[in-house]
């Protein structure tokens, strides 16, 4: 039987009734091969918003289309001197495959296509006795071998170990994180994203100005755009903290503008925008005199950067 | 010509009916038509049964023909085995008038047999049965590597596909350099 001698309506129709595995493995059977699949499935393709990549306590991740969970593979074990495995070029990797399943250690880089990946970092009381999460070598790993991802929600209980400050984790453009019982979030330090949604239970303040002056200073943060972080204790005192930082203080008769930005990925069950910041009190930056709203209520810190100057800031709100 | 008359309803079992005799409404005849694929072995089949093909009922639904006539003129298929066309003819009968269920597993399960059903159910415009034989086909490869899909589906690696472009681009330079050849020696 030969394919290619098939009319391109029959080929079609054959490559309709293939499952996203078999047309995944086919692809790489050859660069026309490959093109006939783009052209004639673009419909399929463009009906998927995302690709799912379901970790359960076996260690082996389900990758699969979202919301139909239709599975494309699963990530195992290489097994050492296991039988049928193939290896295939993956984007400039080379890669083990088996028949059914096979391994894949990163998120492969591919144009126009941006990850958002949902952690639940516990560990697994039955295999380790705690169900700290003590595996951050292997997700440091994950990181350093996957592109920047777009957005990422992690929960988790306590982390034996905190990401490498060089972390290609801090690089995430929006990172939305919930650790109960973490005393002090690294990510205030190091990160280099956009967008940065935290909450923990508790957090020094010093820790806090020192944030605010890092991005003041313009030595870091240079690409924030909005920073929340919720925390359980201690309470916070909005005038040690703006004081610390010498924040600046709009005319009290004026009406605060209202800070709001889209969240760059709306993770299921939350808003699609940021919270507001309606605030008098703001800071400036040394390096372009850019202005960043901050808000204290609820012992919630909210920084929102306007891509204004002190100038032009004040004149939109006078 | 040798003839083989299939998917007559004369032998067929009356169908139940609820409705008192009296008040059943006057039978309409069946009429049927003739078709023969390459090896000239001519199928009697139904038009209800031929309905499948769209081709088929494209070509039959304004001819007004007798059964003398459809005898007569037969379709020819030139372009499709015998045994092909059987397996067709069969589908067609077995699913006069019935929906069509959502799988079938009768089609055949050697490759050369089904890719010639494809292109002769792709040719009569059968949609059902070219679906089928299209699922049928995509099962081949499932959870098959590259190279077994290339073994199965005998698809040529990229150098081959390099290669046949070359050999073509050259051929078809070859031609229009006869062609201008000749143009330029019927100007003389």
């Amino acid at each position: 039987m030969i394919l290619s001698k098939y009319p391109y309506v029959i080929q079609k129709e054959i490559l309709d009734n293939m499952e996203y595995s078999d047309l995944f493995m086919f692809s790489f059977v050859s660069k026309k091969m490959k093109k006939v699949i783009k052209s004639s499935q673009m419909d399929r393709f463009n009906s998927i918003s995302s690709i799912v990549y379901e970790c359960d306590r076996t260690d082996q991740s389900w990758v699969c289309i979202s919301k139909k969970w239709i599975e494309i593979m699963r990530i195992v074990k290489h097994e050492e001197g296991g039988n049928g495995y193939f290896q295939l070029n993956v984007c400039g990797k080379t890669i083990d495959f088996r028949q059914t399943s096979f391994h894949i250690p990163f998120i492969p880089k591919l144009q126009n296509v941006s990850f958002c990946v949902d952690f639940h970092l516990f560990g697994d009381r039955a295999k380790n006795g705690t169900t700290n999460f003590t595996e951050m070598e292997k997700l440091e790993k994950f990181f350093c071998s996957s592109p920047v991802l777009k957005s990422i929600k992690v929960s988790a209980g306590t982390s034996t170990a905190p990401f490498n400050p060089e972390s290609k984790f801090y690089q995430t453009e929006s990172v939305e994180s919930e650790q109960d019982t973490l005393i002090f979030p690294a990510i205030l330090s190091h990160f280099q994203g956009r967008q940065a949604f935290i909450r923990c239970h508790s957090c020094e303040i010093f820790n806090l100005i020192e944030f605010i002056n890092r991005w003041k200073s313009g030595r870091a943060l240079q690409k924030l755009e909005y920073l929340q972080i919720e925390i359980f204790e201690p309470e916070l005192r909005p005038n040690q903290i703006l004081n610390a930082v010498a924040a600046k203080q709009m005319n009290a008769t004026s009406q605060p503008a209202t800070h709001i930005v889209p969240k760059i990925y709306n993770w299921l069950y939350s808003k699609p925008n940021t919270d507001p910041i309606i605030s008098h009190a703001y800071v400036v930056r040394e390096t372009d005199s850019r202005v960043a709203s901050v808000q204290i209520q609820d012992n919630t810190l909210s920084f929102g950067v306007w891509n204004k100057t002190e100038e032009e800031f004040l004149k939109m709100v006078s | 010509m040798s003839s083989t008359e299939q998917g007559t309803s004369s032998a067929a079992p009356a169908e139940p009916t609820t409705a008192p005799e009296s008040a059943a409404a006057p039978e309409v005849p069946e009429s049927f038509y003739y078709v023969h694929g390459k090896d000239k072995v001519v199928h009697k089949v139904s038009a209800g049964a031929l309905q499948h093909s769209a081709l088929i009922h494209g070509m039959i639904s304004n001819l007004g023909y007798t059964e003398e006539q459809a005898k007569a003129n037969p379709f020819p298929f030139e372009n499709i085995d015998g045994d092909i066309l059987q397996m067709v003819v069969d589908w067609c009968n077995q699913h006069k008038g019935k929906p069509t269920p959502p799988e079938d597993t009768n089609l055949p399960k050697q490759k050369e047999k089904l890719f010639d059903l494809v292109l002769a159910v792709n040719y009569l415009e059968i949609k059902e049965l070219l679906t089928y034989c299209c699922k049928q086909v995509a099962m081949m490869v499932k959870g098959k590597s590259p190279e077994e899909i290339r073994e199965i589906w005998m698809i040529p690696t990229d150098a081959e596909d390099e290669a046949a472009e070359k050999e073509a681009k050259k051929r078809a330079g070859k031609e229009a350099a006869g062609e201008t050849a000749a143009a330029a020696g019927d100007a003389k």
